[in-house]
């Protein structure tokens, strides 16, 4: 797996965050819009916005548990590098 | 890990005691993990909204005797809590006699609407002075204002009986009974 340089990792955490943040953004419309519906009498659409706010929800914390797993193993390579250079 | 005196130290302030103002400051990673659980959240807020849905659908309703044909002259109107105490009506009498009766809960902020004259001082409509919202009277669509484009005001089915005025039901939302 490629590694990536320090600069390189901060803007795809970043990327991560605007990502996530928008997530939250639309599940936050979708939760608002099936309230409005709901009192309004229309249960139709109930179902189907609760599958999309979970595919939201997933899709987010799929991309931060890849990242954070990302990051984790590359400073183990880093460490594990480190600690041969000191022994040599 | 805590000292002698129960204070909690964390394991790096051991090692860099030298503290800095950015060493408080919340890092990429926790924000990013306090928003997939916010988004948890709201997923959660869907699956309640899902969940409530399933429940069957409104009964029948009780019939409550609002008050008299006499009571309320052409052109007024008064307040009734329909069909439980926590959910309050608007009764209308017209200028041309009909009674015609709504939840008096607007749908933008909740405000409690009124019947009033439109400006002109040729027709009616209910009003909401919260936001200046306006109702149509024949079935509560929103006309004007923020209700515009929110569901309308739901209509509380009336029936006329000894010259007395009885709530019997709920209509659905499209004035349908």
């Amino acid at each position: 797996m490629k590694r990536l340089t320090a600069s390189g990792s901060a803007a795809a955490a970043t990327a991560r965050l605007v990502i996530v943040a928008a997530l939250c953004a639309f599940q936050y419309w979708l939760l608002a819009t099936t309230i409005e519906s709901h009192h309004a009498g229309n249960h139709r659409i109930s179902l189907f916005t609760f599958i999309v706010s979970m595919i939201c929800f997933v899709s987010g914390a799929a991309l931060v548990v890849t990242g954070e797993t990302g990051e984790l193993a590359t400073r183990k390579i880093a460490s594990k590098k480190e600690g041969n250079q000191d022994d040599g | 890990m805590s000292d002698e005196s129960g204070c909690v130290h964390e394991k790096w302030r051991e090692d860099f005691p030298i503290g800095k103002d950015a060493d408080e400051q919340i890092c990429r990673r926790d924000f990013i993990r306090f928003l997939t659980l916010v988004s948890g959240g709201l997923a959660l807020g869907n699956a309640s909204i899902w969940l409530k849905s399933l429940r069957p659908v409104e009964g029948t309703f009780d019939k409550l005797e609002v008050c008299k044909v006499t009571d309320l002259e052409p052109g007024s109107w008064t307040v009734f809590q329909y069909p439980d105490a926590k959910t309050p009506s608007i009764l209308i009498r017209r200028e041309s006699g009909e009674f015609v009766a709504f939840h008096q809960k607007c749908p933008h902020l909740a405000c409690p609407v009124s019947y009033e004259r439109s400006a002109d001082g040729r027709g009616e409509q209910i009003s909401c002075h919260c936001h200046n919202g306006k109702f149509d009277i024949n079935n509560g669509q929103g006309v004007a204002g923020p209700p515009r484009e929110l569901r309308p005001l739901r209509m509380v089915l009336l029936d006329i009986e000894n010259d007395r005025v009885f709530a019997t039901g709920l209509a659905d939302f499209g004035g349908k009974s």
